[in-house]
């Protein structure tokens, strides 16, 4: 592949370096040729998955950074986001998300799903919806690995 | 009332609210203080209310989340809420899309494509 098409970085994990992800990421997809509706669903879900890697991680074997790397070719978008998190929980609450979406045929009946899951929770303390987004409103495919307490998450959608 | 943030606005008058620009917060307790006067509102007098996020250029997942939140209010209150949305932004039709048939409190207004 081109070095063009590609763009990896090690960020933070700090609040702040979330829009900034989101900016250079817009920035590479501008200089790659895209538009529209597929630079508002990239965003999207670099803006999810990094965020939920400053929420959720923590301190892996290669320290607390998170890195992340997107691609493109002449299909497909590939965004990959990987960071330590050492609780098997939420590790394991992604991959059944995951799990989840794959088996589902209709993102936005998940989607809508979590949504009515949410209104009956009584303390919005976090949401959870992150990933139903990106799967239902990017058109992403989302996949995961967990080695040696690096999570890696990817998000995939033809162009 | 306007509240101001670093890239985005929320104006509330009289039965109505407008969100304008960029929400991004770290939570939905965060978003929950920035839509608490809509909330307010909601419970107060009135049998109708409308919140507008034509404007409203990007929303993370928490925001979402509160704005869920805002629909059940208006159901709990007995109170009919209009959302307006721009079917010309991605996260605004596919949301639009994903809440219409979540209360029967809410009436989704799609506005017709902005010029950007």
């Amino acid at each position: 592949m081109n070095d063009d098409m590609s763009i990896s970085f090690v960020i933070e994990p700090a609040w702040s370096t979330v829009k900034e992800a989101m900016s250079k990421a817009e920035a590479f997809l501008g200089k790659c040729g895209k538009c529209g509706d597929l630079i508002s669903a990239t965003v999207m879900c670099v803006s999810e998955l990094i965020e939920n890697a400053v929420k959720y991680g923590d301190r892996g074997p290669n320290g607390d950074k998170i890195s992340f790397e997107m691609t493109i070719d002449e299909a497909t978008i590939r965004v990959t986001v990987r960071h330590g998190v050492t609780n098997e929980e939420d590790v394991g609450r992604v991959i059944e998300t995951i799990e989840e979406l794959k088996r589902g045929s209709d993102p936005k009946q998940l989607y809508s799903k979590r949504l009515r899951e949410l209104l009956n929770e009584t303390r919005p303390s976090v949401s959870r919806l992150g990933l139903f987004r990106i799967a239902y409103e990017g058109e992403f495919r989302l996949d995961c690995s967990y080695t040696n307490q690096i999570l890696a998450v990817s998000a995939e959608r033809a162009i | 009332m306007v509240r101001d943030g670093e890239d985005h606005k929320v104006t509330c008058a009289a039965g109505c609210a407008t969100l304008e620009g960029v929400f991004f917060l770290p939570s939905p307790s965060a978003f929950a203080e920035l839509f608490s006067e809509i909330s307010q509102d909601l419970e107060g007098p009135g049998d109708s209310y409308r919140i507008d996020v034509t404007k409203g250029e990007f929303m993370n997942s928490s925001g979402v989340a509160a704005l869920a939140r805002l629909v059940i209010l208006a159901e709990k209150q007995q109170k009919q809420l209009t959302i307006a949305f721009d079917v010309s932004i991605l996260w605004q039709r596919k949301l639009a899309a994903a809440l219409e048939n979540l209360s029967e409190a809410l009436t989704i207004e799609s506005v017709a494509a902005a010029v950007k």
